[in-house]
């Protein structure tokens, strides 16, 4: 029976942007069903006959074409959005069950879904909207950072067009760093991880540009009351290509300058406070089976106090993209990536300056190829290699100041990995596949090796270009969907992954201090295997999605830090370290509705994260700061009519675990709080209800426009951010507990357009 | 002569823009009630010698609860010892509710004095070794610009003087802490401590006060052993901590034993005086 291959393209009908995640497949047939690819390609190879193809995506309206299929087509879909407020009712049999059929554990975020949804001071955040997933928690207010699954900041790996991001927080963690504007979807897995992805333990966060509207001009933007942003996007090269600039600003600083009793002089006025972020995308396809894309990002945040003291920190990706077609079946991307974390510190006193520069940089090369074997497997495979430049510190400074620059250290990290997914029989699908990592330091270089008392005992110096300290092994991946039916599945997966460089921070915020160190003797590689299971079932025709699934997960050389260890500006800063190992459960529980004037979702998590290490709380086990018992989001988006739509989210989840004096004793004077048990203690519960309104004023010709009207925190409930214990102000010998909160009832308004 | 600066003028900034933060963004400070767990009442010992001449003062009380103890109890009837390494013992005197003297103890740098006491059964202990003596040079006194960020406020620019301390640092790993007392008042303790680190052999000049009060100023450069200074840094820590950029908090590293809270050393003291007269204040103006 002769078979033939449909591929092509599934784009955006307006604006030519390719879709991810695009479902094809033959009528009534939806197990046969291939995605597209991140690049918007699939390949479909069926046997010969006629078919009536679907394609499906959720936001648009579905297509249904006829295709006698004989010989091998090529076919590009271009799908039409659905109207403005995802609020018509879709015809049922078009409703996509995607996510019960697949082998993978995906959460998709539908960037219309952010735009909708409120947060703090207006500003639309993907970051912020991904912690009301299940499984995602917050680090707290006022840290940009997430915890996966009971892992760390830093176990998450965060891709911009496939450039890692390694600080993804403006103003220390208010802010993302990620413009929404330019952005097109955002794939999150929390497990299951496909073997194309490697280098962090607990999460992949797969973000991708918007390449641009290729047949038309259009501005876009908003003004807000702590930021504004702009958006310029339109075709490249008669149509055959795009380009999009995207560019945003806050103003804080300015409300510096408008404060009562600042004069031109004083340090308010001379003080700034602000941030940036540029994003840029070119794209030209020069052939049917060619198309190179190009992006880029640069971001600052810039703090400076009356120009004495100032910080300033960003990061810069730029990703140059080869799409090549080798044959309808053979799909390729070679990228090449550089990205960089950087922050400068400077001050100046009385006529010296120093200036302290610490970074991190890769260059990145990679291969991925997608064969499309045939009908029931599709084969990936390619290679992934990153070179890394970690500068710890670099000091300039004028006479005076001998505080010395720390050396550099380079580091090659490697992975190639081959997976299938494969569907063995009409109720069976898997995703399985092995991935192999390397991580070696490259010369020149010194280790050092430390004593119990921080003393160096040892030291190790490599020349330039010799390869030392090499860790690896094989990351397993499996991923098994037994399809009872057509709205019921159960999956189950397997996956180990290695992590080689670690963020080492022990404050409670993120600061630009924070340091990225690779892996050495004194420093191992980190591991983690998970395991989940979970019972996926849509209900009333795919109108609800509804999913419970259970994770554990075992980390293994796992971070901590002495006691009172110094990690700023410490060239010594392994010494400093302690290592153990820890481990995660829960159970997720998820139910969510797509379509309908009323959209949104309820999740709920119930989880523990523990750790053990020898060097803390005696070898017992503890409470990972990570861990949150409880965590609850409920979110609903309501279109009231085609030109109003109101959201809601309200959170609630357990305080975070915090270590509290259990008594007090005096030294040389002071009176000092004495500590049992660390993170023995649980700070206050936090909830909060945030709304908006999205109003839509009459359409003028040119110009579309909304106001958007949000209120953070709606019932003003003073959430605990931190507590300090402090001599009672009125009688210094008693001791009263303080709390203090940040953001209580604060209200934005945003105008956006579009021409 | 080199004036170094302290890598805690990083924390310091950091603090600052913590304060700017909370300050603009509108938050709120409450009191609150928190449930602690007490625990049971440990032994608590300071004890200090040095090598000026004696007698040297050992404390011991006992830690109490949290909120509810304004007054912490004293323990009296502790045998309480210190021999040198020499094996000359010392048994300590009670003279005052917790506060024991010694008799026969002198510090010599290079010894190493151990520290017994026994209460309620239970015996504690700590070793210190007294590192060299590193004698003050001089001080000397500078008119500075200090400027002064007030939030909001113009920035002030202040005269100041700056007392500054020369020293020559020994040859060995050497651990400082000094002490500045103005007017002979022991005022608020600011942990100013140092290690030689980065300057070890070298002469050394640190900038130990900046004021605009006139009087006598005594300043005692401590030379400590690592352990003394390792409690110290680790206290200092936990007295200051940062509600934005704080870590975990956690005990003093100590070395005493079998639970008892405090700590025992032994260093060696150099003090020098310098008057910061009232017309050198009045020509900062």
């Amino acid at each position: 029976m002769k078979s033939a291959t449909i591929s092509g393209f599934i784009r955006d009908a307006k604006s030519g942007e390719t879709l991810t995640g695009a479902v094809i497949y033959p009528k009534d047939n939806s197990a046969l069903g291939i995605a597209s690819n991140s690049y918007g390609y699939f390949s479909i190879t069926l046997p010969a006959g006629n078919y009536t193809l679907i394609v499906q995506y959720l936001g648009y309206k579905t297509k249904s074409v006829p295709v006698e299929l004989l010989e091998n087509v090529k076919i590009n879909f271009d799908l039409e959005e659905e109207s403005i407020a995802l609020g018509e009712i879709t015809i049922t049999g078009e409703r996509g069950n995607n996510n019960i059929v697949s082998a993978e554990l995906i959460s998709k975020i539908n960037v219309r879904e952010i735009q909708n949804i409120p947060v703090i001071l207006g500003e639309k955040d993907i970051l912020k909207t991904i912690q009301l997933l299940p499984g995602i928690s917050p680090a707290g207010e006022g840290n940009a950072g997430f915890y996966v699954r009971g892992g760390g900041v830093d176990q998450n790996l965060i891709l911009l067009d496939e450039a890692p991001v390694y600080n993804p927080s403006h103003l220390l963690g208010f802010f993302s760093t990620f413009n929404s504007d330019a952005i097109k979807d955002i794939t999150l897995y929390k497990g299951g991880f496909p073997a194309e992805y490697g280098g962090r333990l607990s999460s992949v966060v797969d973000i991708k540009m918007n390449e641009g509207n290729n047949k038309e001009f259009h501005v876009s933007g908003g003004i807000g009351l702590i930021a504004s942003r702009i958006a310029i996007e339109g075709p490249l090269f008669k149509s055959k290509g795009s380009f999009m600039i995207a560019a945003r600003r806050t103003y804080a600083d300015l409300f510096l300058k408008l404060l009562p009793g600042t004069g031109a002089d004083s340090t308010a006025s001379k003080s700034t406070l602000y941030f940036y972020d540029l994003n840029l995308k070119a794209n030209y396809q020069f052939s049917g089976k060619d198309h190179l894309y190009f992006s880029c990002y640069l971001g600052r945040d810039n703090f400076s106090l009356g120009g004495t003291l100032g910080l300033n920190w960003g990061n810069v990706t730029a990703t140059t993209r080869w799409n090549h077609v080798i044959s309808e079946k053979i799909f390729s991307n070679t990228s090449l990536v550089f990205n960089r974390y950087s922050y400068n510190f400077n001050i100046v006193i009385g006529n010296n300056t120093m200036n302290i520069l610490s970074q991190i940089k890769d260059w990145n090369l990679k291969e991925d190829l997608h064969y499309y074997l045939n009908s029931k497997n599709t084969v990936k495979f390619g290679f992934n290699s990153i070179y890394h430049t970690f500068v710890p510190s670099k000091v300039d400074s004028t006479a005076f100041f001998h505080i010395k620059s720390m050396d550099n250290k380079y580091a090659l990290e490697n992975a190639l990995y081959i997976s299938n997914e494969q569907t063995i029989s009409s109720h069976i699908k898997a995703t399985y596949g092995l991935r192999y990592s390397l991580f070696s330091s490259i010369g020149p270089g010194t280790v050092y090796t430390y004593d119990e008392v921080s003393d160096i005992v040892d030291s190790a110096t490599y020349p330039k270009g010799k390869i030392f300290n090499t860790y690896g092994g094989i990351e397993p991946r499996l991923l098994v969907n037994y399809i009872i039916n057509d709205s019921i599945s159960l999956k189950a997966s397997y996956a180990r992954t290695r992590q080689y460089i670690h963020l080492l921070s022990n404050t409670t915020s993120t600061t630009p201090f924070d340091l990225w160190v690779p892996s050495n003797i004194n420093i191992l590689p980190e591991i983690a295997d998970q395991f989940t299971l979970g019972y996926f079932r849509n209900i009333s025709n795919n109108m609800f999605e509804t999913s419970v699934e259970v994770y554990y997960k075992l980390l293994q050389n796992q971070i901590d830090y002495r006691n009172g260890a110094n990690l700023i500006l410490n060239s010594k800063v392994e010494s400093q370290l302690v290592f153990g190992k820890g481990w995660g459960y829960g159970a997720e529980f998820l139910i969510r509705k797509k379509y309908g004037k009323l959209t949104g979702w309820i999740s709920y998590t119930l989880s523990k994260a523990e750790r053990q290490f020898r060097d803390i709380n005696n070898g017992h086990v503890f409470l990972a700061k990570q861990d949150k018992p409880h965590n609850i989001a409920i979110v609903g988006m309501y279109e009231i009519s085609p030109r109003m739509t109101l959201s809601a989210t309200w959170i609630y989840c357990s305080g975070n675990v915090v270590t509290f004096p259990s008594g007090r004793y005096i030294v040389d004077g002071n009176i000092i709080p004495y500590y049992t048990e660390r993170n023995g203690y649980r700070m206050p519960d936090y909830h909060r209800l945030d709304i908006g309104l999205t109003l839509l004023p009459k359409k003028t010709r040119k110009v579309e426009g909304n106001w958007n009207f949000s209120i953070y925190n709606v019932y003003a409930r003073a959430n605990a951010y931190a507590i300090n214990f402090q001599a009672d102000p009125n009688d210094p010998s008693k001791m009263q507990a303080v709390q203090l909160s940040l953001f209580r009832f604060v209200p934005a308004i945003s105008y956006n357009f579009r021409f | 002569m080199k004036i170094e600066m302290k890598i805690r003028s990083v924390k310091l900034m950091l603090f600052v823009f913590s304060i700017l933060t909370v300050s603009f963004f509108p938050g709120c400070q409450k009191v609150i009630n928190v449930d602690l767990n007490e625990a049971a009442p440990l032994i608590v010992i300071e004890g200090l010698i040095t090598d000026m001449p004696g007698p040297y003062i050992v404390k011991i009380s006992k830690s109490g609860s949290y909120f509810n103890q304004p007054v912490l109890p004293t323990i009296s009837d502790a045998e309480v010892t210190i021999t040198d390494d020499l094996g000359k013992v010392d048994t300590l005197k009670e003279t005052s509710p917790g506060i024991y003297l010694t008799s026969k103890t002198k510090g010599f740098p290079g010894r190493t004095y151990t520290l017994k006491v026994i209460s309620e059964d239970k015996e504690y202990s700590g070793s210190s070794t007294m590192y060299s003596h590193v004698g003050i040079d001089s001080l000397s006194l500078k008119k500075i610009q200090s400027p002064h960020y007030g939030f909001g406020g113009d920035t002030k620019v202040e005269m100041n003087v700056e007392i500054n301390c020369f020293f020559r640092d020994p040859a060995e790993k050497n651990y400082y802490r000094i002490k500045v007392f103005a007017n002979d008042t022991t005022g608020a303790e600011y942990y100013r401590l140092y290690d030689d680190q980065y300057s070890n052999g070298q002469a050394i000049g640190l900038r130990v006060e900046r004021t605009t009060q006139a009087g006598n100023y005594r300043i005692e450069l401590i030379s400590l052993d690592k352990a003394t200074f390792g409690y110290y840094r680790t206290l200092e820590d936990l007295l200051y901590t940062n509600p934005f950029f704080g870590s975990t908090p956690a005990n003093p590293e100590t070395n005493l034993n079998n639970g008892a809270l405090g700590y025992f050393g032994a260093c060696a003291v150099s003090v020098k005086s310098i008057i910061i007269s009232d017309s050198l204040i009045r020509s900062l103006k």
